[in-house]
């Protein structure tokens, strides 16, 4: 497996493959192979698969489209199938953000390139390496597939699963493929982030386009509209070449651009457009002034300063949707009210009255913004997990500052990072709310904003208990407790979760403020734990070795 | 300006009137200090005296404990037993107080890769309570440093000149420093010696960590012999002895029994070869025993008598190489 670059990626990703491929497969394995109990062969059969059609299609917004629910493979598109193009496109642009950045930034790309080959064959042996992992986590999915169809006596054949796997690899790609482009412009980080971040958003505009006419256009510029085209695992749809042909066409022509960057730009620097050329200068040290900067006087300034674009950043995409969402939000709200009052499902989640603004709001915008703000929580662990991983903390720590001061410092920083991100996205949707003539319940608006934050805070608190035992899987650790958590919320009555632990979800505390008005006394329990996990963290990190 | 710098330097001057341990004659002390990774790394039981104003040269192969060894002095990680005093303090209790007397420089460090050297340095001058850029200034021009640059534009012998100005730049009564001279071009390495040498005729004491022998040679004053986490030796450079040995080249007129020099304690890589109908009988021989061999060699028929002094360098390479000898 070390005979090339090609043999030697593959080797790297052995494990991922072992752990996405078999998890997955093994979901797919597990949900297929429930098929049969769900609706039953019983006289009820065709009114719980109406109930459950509408119910799945009040979730359009999430889950897109979905057809032939009443089929195998419509109910596993319902099931994981429709998020699976982001499930895989989450692997494949966190490798392919590190395709070639992660080898630069650890330093060893220079030895690599300095062995007798060309830097296009480089990059394509890596792109290779990155495409037969993907095969391989594949094939335990089609495996899971087509097991769990056996196995629920489903007609669905081998080959129509091969199509869906192939479907789902290539929207991987796609992002794949952009995360890598990306990353000849800027570090692995931020290219992994705008990656994740324009997946998210054209995922979401996508199923928000297939419900909303005015949107429609945006398909045509959406790579999951050419994604959904296809479903192979619904009869009445099958797979659709032309959109499968368009995604192989937009991963040719990010690679390409990709390689043609890596070709052009210099090892350890970015892709520029425009090559400057200047003579070398050395400055003088008693020439240059000396840096009067404020946000350098202290850690907690400069931390501040460190995520002030992502403060922007994060903060100005998710008003952009707000925005899409508010700008059309009269012209749609009837249609809404119409489509989403056929169900009950609403009503279960917590949203009794569909025609009141704060409910449709809280549905379209709070429901995915406290997730956004959870992610943004997590990245602001890593933030501070990274200060150790990467072998910063050690002059950090010889200076003289007490670790607990040190990691409260740090803890603020995150803490007003987020809240300013989240005020500046409570501004912004004040605007909108006044320009665009909705009216809102100002007091509940502040309570769902303010309570965003807390929901913050306390993900920073966890994420720093977590990172003062082990900063090399903290993150990790945090980001599944929030999936897992949201997904515990979000799907409590269909899982027929226990309640006493749907209660722990963070998700659930936060509830519908916007509608509700917020819940101070869960505040208060949420702000306390906040505090007792910080303490914790401060008292581990006060014990252990920091690692080099 | 001076960027919000009273806070921190009121710290560290009233730190300065009372809790360092002015009298400790010891800039650093260890006693039975443990620190173990599993079974194969760490250190045991070292107890190691550093006095006030020396250089002390902390010498080892790979992985023989030395970074731990000072890792463990900056509490960034903690022992297993045993205990530490830095300048009179206790390295866990007391590490904050420390920390504003000592210099540290890691053997490997990151900094922030989009931040200049400039901005690197009046950052960490900040977190210590502020520093006066002309010496900040001075020092970068004495290593050749262009600090307009930015981090991740530095080649690694830069980033190592931002990392010695960091350490030195305030002035500390302690530098702990690991490979200081780690990527340094020899012109640099040798103005980092004077910069050490100015920092020890100011009074600060210096532990450092180094591979070159030639460096240690030049400026420490005392040395340490780390192997396997355990401490093997300690001695000035110059009382040393037991460590030198001589290389030796005997040319014999007849024959020699090879028997009786193997027998002498001491002597080391015997060989016998014959030039030009002479044995020469070739060796190495630990100073002390230098009289021993030269007696036997005079039983026989002497042509000719070569001794060599080894470099300290083959000395301590000797000397890390022979398990035995160093138990």
């Amino acid at each position: 497996m070390l005979l090339n670059i090609f043999l030697k990626t593959v080797r790297d990703y052995r494990r991922q493959i072992l752990i996405w491929g078999g998890g997955l497969g093994l979901i797919m394995l597990s949900y297929g192979a429930a098929y049969s109990s769900v609706f039953g062969e019983g006289p009820n059969r065709a009114k719980l698969i109406e109930d459950y059609r509408k119910t799945i299609d009040s979730f359009s917004i999430l889950t897109g489209k979905v057809y032939d629910i009443d089929t195998f493979g419509g109910y596993i598109n319902v099931k994981i199938g429709s998020v699976m193009p982001v499930l895989l496109g989450i692997w494949a642009l966190l490798v392919g953000s590190a395709l070639v950045r992660s080898e630069e930034e650890r330093g060893s790309l220079d030895l690599l390139a300095s062995t007798p080959r060309t830097r296009v064959s480089l990059l394509w042996q890596k792109e290779a390496g990155l495409l037969v992992a993907l095969v391989g986590i594949l094939i335990p999915i089609w495996l899971g597939l087509t097991l769990a169809a056996i196995i629920s006596k489903a007609t669905l054949s081998p080959f129509d699963a091969a199509l869906a796997c192939l479907n789902w690899g290539l929207a991987a790609l796609v992002f794949g493929a952009l995360a890598l482009l990306f990353s000849q412009l800027t570090s692995r980080k931020i290219a992994a982030s705008w990656a994740g971040g324009l997946m998210a958003g054209t995922y979401l505009l996508n199923n928000l386009s297939q419900s909303v006419e005015s949107l429609k256009w945006t398909g045509y510029i959406n790579p999951f509209y050419y994604i959904s085209l296809s479903q192979p695992l619904a009869i009445s749809v099958g797979p659709n070449w032309g959109g499968m042909v368009v995604l192989a066409l937009i991963i040719v022509l990010e690679v390409g651009v990709a390689v043609w960057m890596f070709q052009q730009r210099d090892l350890n620097g970015y892709f520029e457009l425009f090559k400057r050329s200047s003579a070398v200068v050395v400055t003088k040290a008693r020439k240059l002034p000396e840096p009067t900067a404020p946000w350098l006087s202290n850690n907690f300034g400069f931390g501040l300063r460190a995520t002030w674009t992502g403060i922007v950043v994060w903060a100005l995409s998710i008003s952009a949707y707000t925005l899409l969402m508010l700008a059309s939000f009269n012209d749609i709200k009837g249609s809404m009210v119409d489509l989403l009052g056929n169900t009950d499902i609403y009503k279960q989640l917590g949203f009794t009255n569909l025609t009141s603004n704060e409910n449709l709001l809280s549905l379209f915008i709070f429901l995915f913004l406290v997730l956004l703000v959870a992610a943004y929580a997590v990245i602001q662990v890593a933030s501070w997990t990274s200060e150790e991983n990467e072998g910063r903390l050690e002059l950090v720590l010889s200076v003289p500052q007490p670790r607990w001061r040190l990691l409260l410092t740090y803890f603020g920083v995150a803490v007003v990072s987020t809240a300013l991100m989240i005020g500046l996205t409570g501004a912004i949707f004040a605007l909108s709310c006044l320009i665009f003539n909705i009216s809102v319940n100002a007091a509940n608006a502040f309570g769902a904003f303010f309570g965003l934050w807390v929901v913050g805070l306390i993900i920073e608190a966890i994420g720093y208990i977590l990172a003062a035992f082990g900063p090399g899987w903290a993150v990790a650790v945090t980001g599944g407790l929030v999936i897992v958590s949201y997904l515990t919320d979000l799907l409590d009555q269909v899982l027929k979760i226990p309640e006493a632990l749907v209660k722990l979800s963070v998700f659930r505390e936060y509830g519908k403020p916007l509608v509700n008005g917020l819940d101070w006394l869960v505040i208060l329990v949420m702000l306390t734990l906040s505090v007792v996990f910080v303490s914790g963290a401060v008292f581990r990190f006060q014990q252990r070795d920091i690692e080099k | 300006m001076e960027v919000q710098k009273t806070e921190a330097q009121k710290e560290i001057n009233k730190s300065n009137s009372r809790t360092v341990a002015t009298d400790s004659s010891f800039a650093i002390q260890t006693e039975k200090l443990t620190k173990t990774y599993g079974h194969s790394r760490g250190i045991t039981e070292l107890n190691l005296e550093v006095g006030e104003g020396e250089v002390f040269g902390f010498l080892g192969p790979n992985g023989a404990g030395k970074t731990t060894t000072i890792r463990l002095l900056l509490n960034l990680i903690k022992p297993n037993s045993g205990r530490a005093t830095v300048l009179g303090l206790d390295s866990q209790r007391d590490s904050v107080e420390i920390h504003k007397h000592i210099g540290y420089l890691p053997g490997e460090f990151s900094l922030y890769p989009g931040l200049t050297g400039a901005e690197t340095l009046k950052y960490f001058a900040n977190l210590r309570g502020g520093v006066d850029w002309k010496v900040i200034t001075t020092m970068a021009e004495r290593l050749e440093l262009d600090m307009s640059k930015k981090f991740r534009a530095y080649s690694r012998g830069n980033k190592q000149k931002v990392g010695i100005i960091q350490a030195l730049m305030h002035q500390p009564r302690l530098l702990v420093l690991d490979e200081p001279t780690s990527g340094l071009d020899p012109l640099n390495q040798q103005e980092v010696y004077k910069m050490l040498h100015e920092a020890r005729q100011a009074g600060s004491s210096v532990f450092f960590s180094s591979h070159i022998m030639s460096e240690v040679e030049k400026i420490c004053d005392r040395v340490g012999i780390i192997r396997e986490g355990k401490l093997v030796k300690v001695g000035g450079i110059s009382d040393l002895t037991d460590l030198k040995s001589h290389v030796l080249e005997l040319t014999f007129a007849g024959t020699v029994p090879l028997e009786e020099f193997k027998k002498l304690a001491g002597v080391d890589h015997l060989e016998k070869v014959s030039i030009n109908s002479h044995e020469v009988l070739r060796c190495t021989v630990r100073a002390d025993m230098l009289d021993a061999v030269v007696k036997t060699a005079a039983k026989y028929p002497l042509v000719n008598f070569v001794s060599r002094e080894p470099s300290l360098e083959d000395t301590f390479l000797d000397y890390y190489r022979d398990e035995n000898r160093a138990n």
